[in-house]
């Protein structure tokens, strides 16, 4: 008979190994859940490799995404930085400089507009010294004929005598004065000379100026013209950031696709970490059923040791 | 059902004894000293109803150490035996065990085993749940204080005394209440382990009481302290049993209970425990409408952190206000399969 048969003798009866097929059945039955409980583990752990073999192939696909989306925005870089705000600055400045231009213009027709207002009153000015001129020609040609009847009245008061000294003395006055105006006329005359020089000069410098003036104004039509080439060509930028933004529009839907490819490989881990949690959770649930198979295999030999009477 | 208590802080059995009324079962908890005198005078006194006792102290609402209190139940149906040689081979008397079992017409709702234990708990509560998980039976119950149990009258060094207790007229449950939670989320495997000794050696291989000392910065003689504060933890799947620390050993640690090879652990740390004493009171009231009584048992080591912390008035007024409320304080607990430590483990019954 077996060790857990029915042994009979006179001594002992049945029930004496009754413990010990008790301890056995419940060794068996530990057996049995460990083994399931090791079943339900190597499923676990199939899940868990099934889930990085996934999270490999995301991994590639990632990659490749990552690659590619790399060299669109590098370009997208490259373009962007060079023509987005600058083209704003050049536009903005274009626009000052236009505005400033045009301050600059209306500054210049309103001093073209004085120096020609100013070329008149000395046109005038000029005018008004030749009639000057011609008057102190008139004064001298007085003076002179002044100084002959101061003569003519000198020789007639020696004429006249004792009786004509007076006249004399007023006739040599009339002549001094008549030598002093014809000083004042020279030198008025001397004046008249340098406002005449000084005019044509200060004439001159006015055509200079208006000459310079009109330069100017065909600078500043030269320049505005430059800078309506300048906000054509800016505009011609439009095309450039048009295309620009199409790379960007592309490298933001890259972007997309590897956002949803993190959060696939996102559920993918915690599948795996789930099912770590799981392993984890009945590995230490079968330290419970080994102590149990240590506890009860351990009373084997003190049972027979007691039912054999040792 | 009915439990009533009965305590003589002055150890004074006779001053209680004529107070039992009606009785199905009676428990009994005194000191050592007068263990064997008053278990004779306990039986002689009711020789016909089953009765089990224990060595440790006794609480009601109140402690006083050195006392006796008796523990009586009525309306239920009990069966009270022993298993021999619990060191060894609890299985031996396993038969009278499962005959008793079927004595009350045991049922997983209504019925409950509670156990006085001197010998080697966790082999003893293997080969009780080898018949009790058979039908859902719960259990719960202690470690002696000093060795020895009784059963009937009789007196037994290791041994476990049980008692088989169907509730004839509500519903049992056991609850376990741990103050202690994981400190974080590390995992340490235990090897070189001894069974025997209650021993481990070496945690992620390496040797388990320089990582002790290393984790919490102490020396050796601190080691036996700290485990107030910083018990080990077993995990079991969604549960965690404590593992008082005892001492030092060579280059690993001695246990209050045992640890096998490829135990997972992981390092606990000191809840909030008015919080959580709260907490167990609360979800106790959630699952019985009416209480007739709770029977706890409380670690030493729970007893003395409580006393220091001035809440064990608090503690014992709180449970007691569930009902009819006492157990003892005992070396070691048991909760269905599980022999923990620096525990509570109680029945409640409806």
């Amino acid at each position: 008979m077996g060790l857990f048969g029915n042994k009979k003798n006179e001594n002992n009866n049945v029930t004496d190994q009754y413990p010990l097929i008790c301890i056995a059945n419940s060794i068996k039955e530990s057996k049995k859940v460990l083994a399931q409980k090791e079943v339900s583990s190597l499923e676990e752990l199939r899940g868990i490799q099934d889930s990085f073999d996934a999270v490999l192939l995301r991994d590639e696909e990632l990659k490749q995404k990552m690659d590619h989306f790399a060299e669109v925005f590098g370009s997208v870089g490259n373009s962007a930085s060079q023509f987005d705000n600058v083209k704003s600055a050049i536009s903005s400045s274009v626009s000052d400089a236009q505005a400033h231009m045009e301050l600059l213009r209306q500054s210049s027709e309103a001093v073209k507009a004085d120096f020609a207002e100013m070329s008149g009153i000395f046109t005038d000015l000029v005018a008004s010294v030749k009639i000057i001129a011609e008057y102190t020609k008139n004064i001298t040609s007085i003076a002179d004929q002044t100084n002959i009847l101061a003569i003519n009245a000198s020789i007639e008061a020696a004429r006249a005598g004792d009786s004509g000294k007076g006249f004399a003395v007023v006739a040599t006055e009339v002549k001094k004065l008549a030598e002093e105006i014809k000083e004042m006329v020279t030198q008025v005359d001397a004046s008249i000379e340098n406002v005449n020089t000084y005019t044509a000069k200060f004439n001159e410098s006015i055509v200079k100026t208006t000459e310079a003036l009109d330069k100017n104004m065909t600078d500043l039509d030269t320049a505005n013209r430059t800078f309506d080439s300048i906000n054509e060509a800016a505009g011609g930028a439009d095309t450039v950031q048009m295309q620009i933004a199409e790379a960007a529009g592309d490298a933001s839907a890259e972007l997309a696709e590897v956002s949803s490819a993190f959060e696939r490989i996102g559920e993918q881990y915690r599948t795996v970490s789930d099912h770590i949690e799981k392993a984890s959770a009945l590995g230490t649930t079968k330290s419970v059923l080994f102590e149990n198979i240590d506890n009860m295999a351990d009373q084997i030999e003190p049972l027979v040791k007691l039912q054999s009477g040792n | 059902m009915k439990q009533s208590y009965y305590k003589s802080d002055s150890g004074d059995l006779g001053s209680i004894l004529g107070q039992i009324g009606k009785a199905d079962l009676i428990l009994m908890i005194t000191v050592n000293d007068r263990f064997e005198m008053q278990v004779k005078q306990l039986h002689d006194r009711y020789p016909d109803i089953p009765c089990i006792a224990t060595t440790g102290h006794f609480y009601g609402n109140s402690l006083r150490e050195g006392g006796v209190g008796i523990v009586a139940m009525s309306g239920v149906k009990a069966a009270a035996g022993v298993l021999r040689s619990v060191s060894t081979m609890p299985m031996r008397d396993i038969k009278e065990f499962e005959s008793n079992v079927r004595a009350v017409n045991a049922n997983s709702n209504n019925t409950v085993c509670i156990d006085f234990c001197s010998g080697n708990d966790a082999m003893t509560l293997a080969a009780m749940n080898a018949v009790l998980s058979r039908s859902g039976i719960s259990l719960m119950g202690g470690t002696a204080f000093d060795g020895k149990v009784a059963v009937n009258g009789k007196v037994y060094e290791d041994a476990c005394a049980y008692a088989i207790v169907r509730n004839e007229s509500g519903k049992v449950k056991v609850y376990k209440e741990n103050l202690y939670r994981p400190m974080d989320s590390r995992r340490f495997i235990a090897s070189g382990t001894d069974r025997s000794r209650y021993f481990i050696g070496a945690l992620n291989g390496k040797p388990a009481k320089s990582v002790y000392m290393n984790e919490f910065g102490i020396p050796e003689r601190d080691i036996s302290k700290q485990t107030f504060s910083n018990p080990f933890g077993k995990i079991t799947g969604d549960e965690i049993c404590i593992i008082s620390l005892k001492e030092p050993s060579g280059n690993g640690l001695c246990c209050y209970r045992q640890v096998n090879d490829s135990d997972v652990l992981t390092l606990l740390e000191i809840g909030d425990h008015r919080e959580i004493a709260a907490e167990t009171v609360a979800k106790i009231r959630n699952d019985f409408k009416n209480i007739s009584g709770v029977f706890a048992v409380n670690c030493a080591f729970r007893y003395l952190y409580f006393k220091e912390h001035n809440f064990l008035g608090e503690y014992l007024q709180s449970m007691s206000k569930l009902g009819s409320f006492c157990g003892f304080v005992g070396n070691g607990e048991h909760y269905n399969d599980q022999f923990i430590n620096q525990t509570m483990s109680c029945v409640v019954f409806g």
